[in-house]
């Protein structure tokens, strides 16, 4: 049985190394992308993707407008995306929420509770 | 900038920065005054900016490459450790979690910014210049690789706009690390 496929959408290459190594330590294949222009590419090519961890401020196109340009073409309608940022303030959560993403996790984070919460919304691996 | 804004936003800082570098395996104490102004080779220089209705400024990062490279998280492969771009990748990434920190707090105290991405450059004989006693916070790191961490926040806010105390019953709607399911 292939491993689920997890996509890790952040402008910084160490976190999406750091979260790469724990869902891989998971089980879980794990593709990057380094922005939201890539992010939209990738869940194209990759049609068997599992869920979407996703970074919100990111050059070229940040995580909710990519989160909206996923879920607003309807190719994906249950991809489950969680954002993964510094940010926390209660309006972007909110626009996060209404946009579609299923969680939000605030930086830094710990390898283990990502785990979790990718098993949580997607199963093991 | 009045003199009280100021001390809420160095303590502010102070504080972050110190919690920030711990977090990312960087043993940091205080340092008084401004040991970043002398220049230093071998040295990694991150920025971020921010701005909004409230304020605008920007947050710069000073600290010794080897430092960083000594710190960086993840192991390599091949036993020789990050390279340049590693550790310039990294210190952007510690200069986006700090101000990420910064401004989850001052945002209990009505003052809300909207920050950009961070962008990271070596430096051989770097200093800082011209930063006041009430924008700078120095650390000096207290692991093998010594040398200051200048943390920097240059930070103008609006006419009529002023840290005030938020109210007791005020907490923070989500702390780092938190997990919010929908």
């Amino acid at each position: 049985m292939m491993a689920k496929k997890v996509m890790v959408v952040d402008d910084s290459r160490t976190v999406r190394q750091q979260v790469g190594i724990a869902l891989a330590a998971a089980g879980y294949e794990v593709v990057e992308a380094a922005d939201g222009v890539e992010g939209v590419e990738k869940v194209e090519s990759q049609k068997d993707l599992a869920m979407i961890i996703c970074d919100v401020n990111m050059p070229r196109m940040n995580g909710l407008d990519m989160l909206s340009a996923v879920k607003r073409d309807g190719k994906n309608p249950n991809l489950p995306v969680i954002m993964l940022t510094t940010e926390g303030q209660p309006g972007l959560i909110a626009r996060a929420k209404e946009a579609g993403a299923k969680g939000w996790i605030v930086k830094p984070f710990k390898p283990e509770l990502l785990v979790a919460a990718v098993r949580k919304l997607v199963g093991a691996a | 900038m009045q003199e009280a804004d100021s001390q809420v936003l160095r303590d502010c800082v102070f504080q972050c920065a110190h919690d920030v570098f711990a977090s990312c395996s960087i043993p940091a104490s205080f340092a008084e005054g401004n040991a970043c102004d002398t220049a230093r080779d071998g040295q990694v220089a991150a920025f971020i900016g921010f701005g909004g209705a409230h304020a605008q400024g920007m947050l710069t990062i000073m600290a010794p490459f080897a430092l960083l490279r000594d710190a960086h998280p993840i192991p390599s492969e091949d036993g020789r450790g990050p390279d340049e771009a590693d550790v310039l990748d990294w210190a952007g990434e510690i200069a986006n979690l700090l101000l990420g920190r910064i401004r989850n707090k001052i945002a209990l105290r009505g003052v809300e910014l909207q920050i950009s991405t961070p962008k990271s450059m070596l430096a051989t004989q770097m200093w800082i210049k011209g930063a006041t006693s009430s924008s700078i916070c120095v650390l000096r790191s207290g692991g093998e690789t010594e040398g200051p961490i200048g943390v920097w926040l240059d930070a103008v806010l609006e006419d009529g706009i002023h840290l005030e105390d938020f109210p007791a019953a005020q907490t923070e709607a989500v702390a780092e690390g938190d997990q919010l399911f929908f």
